[in-house]
């Protein structure tokens, strides 16, 4: 509230006086980092994509840092039995299955894959394939320096029951749209942590797939700090899509909407992580945010994440 | 305590005793009957003086016998006399003004610089300030403090400033004795002191005196005018953005006078008619206004009263018809004092004052059917009463107690929906706080060389019932706990020694080192988010979680005085090491008070400042002004905030000049200028970014580890005085006669931003476009307030 407050007042004052000009900003020479987006779920190889950091006001091609791909590191995952290197693989020559799982990961259609070239390193060995209740490692050796990292799979907490419901009261109540509904039961433990994806199976009328991956709605990470125990009743707006048409209204499920969600348990530490990435996105180098950098578990100097997940899947109809 | 009896004693053994006689009175300006303070009176046969303290009483105690006296305050005539001290003697000194028309630029006795225990004081000549250039034509002393070496302004056009390293809320602003917590208007670009209605101001940097205490880094003291105690007058301006208008005159002639001076800015006026009604923002506007107003009466020479208060808003108003939508913030201070001066004897003079001081600011927004408010502020009342005691001519002894009763009302929000009461005013939180001190220096003559002031105050904090505790449990949130403190109770109880030591040793006639220290201790605090001084920042008290903050501060200069006084030069150093400041929780958006309390978003560490000030001051002469300068270092250390590494303050600056100047052409032309530079303000940025699930993400680098770009700007002025004096052909002779104007006035021209540089308001990184389309483009942009700036006032006076 009181951010608010400073917000609106700053904006209005300003809005009235101020100039605006771009500027170039002294940095003490940029050390571009190694930047890890790992994750490892149930039934399912390991996934660790490695880019770069790139200094803000240097030149850059963003082409060229959408498909940034470190090659050459060696990336190895352990679940303390299995060791496995993982292999270095290229989207324009994926094993069949694996595909689908990066295509996904990206966010980007299956057949789209090959217009970029993005590499990742994938664990090949069904023996480090992922598994509930188990740690991993994780380590990358590249250019003479070691990162690494641990992860778990937490147990899995499927969700009681969803629902669509006609969102009928409220400011602008509407009979033909609804926000999904969950029920979660939140074990006796503590710092559980959950994330929510949903995807429409729905097409439109070009018979394109109206959310051709996983999406993420605002806020789709939470931990139990206030829930613990506990069962309760929660909603989620639907994720933006790019192919949303004109009967899509933002934020809510069109009744006869068939909708998967996808329901992880994660560990509090990924959660953190994740829930910091999502609020700098909206920032988006806003002034008044706070200046805080993702709180990072890999170890050695390097940014990002190493993630597991255990899922679980639902299916709710809008109706 | 037993220390401070100690140092009693040790004071009442250093007194000297024996047979002496007293000469005592007070020093007041001739034509307004206002007391002149700190006016100096020489012996000429005891080769000794005093001045008289900030009530214009003076006290001067010799062997019985016949002496001569020199009486001198700059910008009037010096008066001798001799007389009689067989027995003791009250005499009130009448001091004429050298030349009313000229420009006086008054100062501390002409070689206080080097002859006063005083380190980093420096007083302030509001009719100087009058001259200078001024922000949109609005004269502002807190504007002029910023030029002083020391003193940093908080950014552009803004009145907060940062004193020797220490925050915003570590300065103690009095205006005739009562604090103002927010002394600033419209987002600090103007300050709540209308320059009419003062007659003049002091700020204390390094060795605050015993006297003074609650903040650590500066005392601003402000006085009121007193009024005119012999004949009405009427003065005020026409400015671009405010009109001013002061009235001052007696009520009994001698006995009683008064002073009322209000001013009111009229953009929303002038700008209304060009709103068309059906305009959605028709109704939407700011203003803010200030009254000040004093009444005294002198009942004999032994008592007199004062009655003073300042009143203060500012009111921003935001109508959207189309959306039914409504915002209205009023923001404002209101301080009233009332003080009784009395003279027990020739020697014991005593000032007490009950003071009421209010800060309050609200937002009430209503969309429909649905209002919210919120509601945030500081209420102080405060008793104190100050000893002035003059023992001997070498001895002069302060002493007295000070009690603040708090009431803070951290921030608190009510929120209705048609008849429904989701937050009700009645739950309101509110914290209550007594805060008290005693105090006794002596600044005293050890050699006709040496020179000590030595000080002690012993301050206590108490925070009091009801109050609610809420302990967030960080294993298991579902233990959260309350604790529940009632009425009367006691929530929590500082207290602290600070001890204060200052000395002046004289090399010569002209120059002088001086070495202080002071150990002080602050129990109030300001939580602020945003760089700039905002209303929304809170005030709130030292409990369980806020220690109060601590600074020792250690400071040595070398005084001295070129041709005959006309320039004071001097060079301080200080170190001050400060402990339990404040900051916000890294990532923290300090959210609703709603079940929890301020201070939980709160993380705590120490900083330290050192520095070195060079100073020279021009004081006569048609030239007068001074160039400040600054080297500087302060840093913080918090172990919640960058991951415990040191990082610069936010106002650390390396390099800080200022130069300000004005000068007399003649008697129709007065010039001013001012420039400053100051090295960029301390942020921090993201230095790199990169992509994670498709968006982009920032890497900051270290807390306040980049620099903006350096600030720094010229403004000019020129004052034109139209002649007093008309020509006129008399009908009936044919000759010309000269004939005084009833009125007089002058126009004030200024220029701010002179070369229209665009100094840095904020940094931020700009985000365009979309990642997935290509089309993204990120930069840097630098805001700047403003450019270049005219303006021209009008002032008149009769």
């Amino acid at each position: 509230m009181r951010l608010l407050l400073t917000y609106t007042f700053i904006v209005l004052s300003l809005a009235m006086v101020s100039c605006e000009k771009e500027i170039s900003i002294d940095i003490p020479q940029y050390d571009s980092k190694i930047v890890v987006d790992g994750r490892i779920e149930q039934g399912l190889p390991p996934i660790v994509f490695l880019s770069r950091s790139y200094e803000f006001f240097g030149e850059t091609d963003l082409t060229q840092i959408q498909n940034d791909h470190v090659s050459g590191a060696t990336v190895v995952v352990s679940n303390g039995t299995v060791t496995d290197t993982l292999l270095e693989l290229c989207t324009q020559s994926l094993p069949p299955g694996i595909d689908t799982l990066v295509a996904e990961f990206l966010g980007v259609d299956v057949s789209d894959l090959a217009l970029f070239n993005i590499c990742a390193y994938v664990g090949t060995d069904l023996a480090i394939f992922g598994e509930v209740g188990k740690s991993y490692s994780l380590t990358i050796d590249y250019e003479n320096t070691q990162y690494t990292s641990t992860t778990r799979i937490p147990e899995l907490v499927a969700l009681d029951s969803v629902w669509w419901e006609k969102n009928e009261s409220g400011s602008t109540p509407t009979t033909d749209y609804g926000f999904s509904w969950a029920i979660l039961s939140d074990p006796d433990t503590l710092s559980n942590a959950y994330r929510w994806y949903a995807r429409r199976l729905n097409v439109d009328q070009n018979g394109d797939e109206k959310d051709p991956q996983f999406l993420l709605p605002f806020g789709a990470q939470f931990d139990d700090e206030f829930i613990n125990n506990q069962t309760f009743e929660f909603a989620y707006e639907r994720p933006n899509s790019e192919n949303d048409g004109p009967d899509d209204k933002r934020g809510y499920y069109r009744e006869g909407d068939t909708v998967v969600i996808k329901f992880c348990s994660i560990e509090f530490a990924v959660c953190e992580y994740l829930r910091s990435a999502e609020t700098q996105a909206l920032n988006a180098g806003s002034p008044f945010a706070s200046p805080a950098n993702n709180p990072t578990n890999i170890e050695g100097g390097a940014l990002g994440l190493w993630a597991g997940y255990g899922v679980t899947y639902d299916t709710l109809i809008a109706e | 305590m037993k220390s401070l009896a100690l140092i009693l004693g040790l004071f009442i053994c250093l007194v000297s005793i024996g047979q002496k006689t007293t000469l005592s009175g007070y020093i007041k300006d001739k034509t307004t009957g206002e007391f002149l303070f700190s006016t100096g009176i020489y012996c000429v046969e005891a080769e000794t003086g005093t001045r008289a303290n900030e009530y214009g009483f003076y006290s001067l105690s010799l062997k019985p016998g016949t002496y001569k006296f020199i009486v001198k305050y700059p910008g009037y005539k010096s008066q001798s006399f001799e007389i009689d001290l067989s027995e003791d003697v009250r005499l009130n000194i009448d001091l004429v003004p050298e030349n009313m028309e000229e420009l006086v630029i008054k100062d501390t006795k002409t070689d206080e610089n080097v002859k006063g225990t005083d380190m980093g004081k420096v007083a302030i000549d509001i009719e100087q300030v009058k001259v200078l250039p001024a922000f949109m034509g609005e004269v502002d002393i807190l504007k002029t403090v910023q030029f002083l070496p020391g003193v940093q302004s908080a950014g552009e056009g803004n009145s907060g400033f940062y004193v020797r390293g220490g925050g915003p809320d570590q300065n103690l602003i009095l205006l005739d004795e009562a604090t103002v917590y927010n002394a600033s208007h419209l987002f600090g670009f103007f300050s709540v002191f209308n320059a009419d209605a003062i007659s003049g101001m002091e700020i204390t940097k390094g060795g605050m005196s015993a006297n003074y205490g609650g903040r650590l880094s500066s005392v601003l003291d402000i006085k009121m005018k007193e009024g005119n105690y012999q004949d009405f007058h009427m003065e005020g301006g026409l400015g671009l953005i405010s009109s001013r208008l002061t009235l001052q005159g007696p009520i009994k002639k001698d006995t009683s006078s008064f002073i009322i001076s209000a001013r009111r800015t009229y953009i929303d006026i002038l700008i209304k008619p060009f709103i068309p009604e059906d305009n959605a923002f028709n109704g939407s506007g700011y203003y803010f206004y200030d009254l000040n107003a004093k009444v005294n009466y002198r009942f004999s020479d032994k008592d007199r009263l004062y009655l003073s208060g300042y009143f203060g808003n500012d009111v921003f108003t935001y109508n959207n018809d189309r959306d039914n939508f409504n915002v209205r913030i009023p923001w404002g201070n209101a301080t009233g004092s009332l003080r009784w001066n009395h003279l027990f004897n020739d020697k014991l003079f005593v000032n007490t004052t009950a003071i009421y001081s209010d800060y309050n600011f609200q937002f009430q927004a209503s969309q429909s059917q649905f209002e919210f408010a919120l509601l945030s502020g500081i209420r102080d009342i405060n008793l104190k009463s100050d000893f002035t005691y003059y023992p001997s001519p070498r001895h002069n002894i302060k002493f007295g107690y000070n009690y603040v009763f708090h009431t803070f009302t951290p921030s608190s929000v009510s929120a209705r929906s048609e008849d429904v009461e989701f937050f009700d005013e009645d739950d309101v939180l509110r914290i209550y706080a007594n805060e008290g001190a005693l105090y006794f220096m002596d600044d005293f003559d050890v050699t006709e060389r040496l020179r000590l002031n030595l000080g002690y105050r012993h301050s206590i904090f108490q925070q009091i019932g009801p109050f609610t505790r809420y302990i967030p449990d960080p294993t298991n949130p579902l233990a959260n706990s309350e604790v529940d403190y009632g009425r009367g109770k006691t929530v929590q109880l500082y207290h602290g020694p600070e001890p204060r030591f200052s000395m002046r040793y004289s090399i010569n006639d002209s120059s002088s080192i001086k070495l202080g220290a002071v150990h002080n201790y602050q129990y109030v605090h300001l939580a602020t988010i945003s760089p700039v001084s905002l209303p929304t920042d809170v005030w709130f008290p030292s409990s369980e979680l806020v220690k109060p903050q601590i600074n020792t501060q250690v400071s040595a200069g070398y005084f001295r005085n070129f041709k005959e006084n006309t320039y004071e030069a001097s060079v301080e150093v200080y170190y001050k090491d400060m402990r339990n400041l404040i900051e916000y929780k890294e990532g923290a958006e300090p959210s609703d008070n709603v079940n929890d309390n301020v201070d939980n978003n709160l993380t705590f560490g120490k900083g330290y400042s050192y520095g070195a000030e060079f100073f020279i001051k021009k004081s006569t002469g048609k030239l007068t002004g001074w160039v400040g300068y600054t080297w500087s270092k302060t840093m913080r250390q918090f172990d919640e905030i960058n991951e415990g590494r040191e990082f610069p303050a936010r106002y650390d600056r390396r390099h800080d000049l200022s130069a300000v100047a004005s000068y007399k052409l003649n008697d129709r032309w007065t010039f001013g200028a001012a420039f400053v530079y100051a090295t960029g303000s301390a942020i921090t940025l993201a230095q790199g970014f990169y992509i994670y699930e498709g968006q982009i993400q920032y890497e900051f680098g270290d807390r306040n580890s980049l620099r903006m770009p350096a600030f720094h700007r010229a403004d000019i002025s020129a004052t034109y005085y139209t002649n007093p004096i008309k020509k006129k052909v008399d009908k009936v002779t044919g000759e010309i006669v000269e004939k005084e104007r009833k009125i007089e006035s002058n126009w004030n021209f200024s220029i701010y931003n002179l070369y229209n540089r665009a100094n840095p308001y904020f940094i931020y990184i700009d985000q365009d476009g979309d990642i997935d389309a290509g089309t993204l483009t990120i930069s840097g942009k630098q805001v700047s307030l403003f450019p270049i700036l005219p303006s021209v006032t009008w002032n008149f006076k009769f």
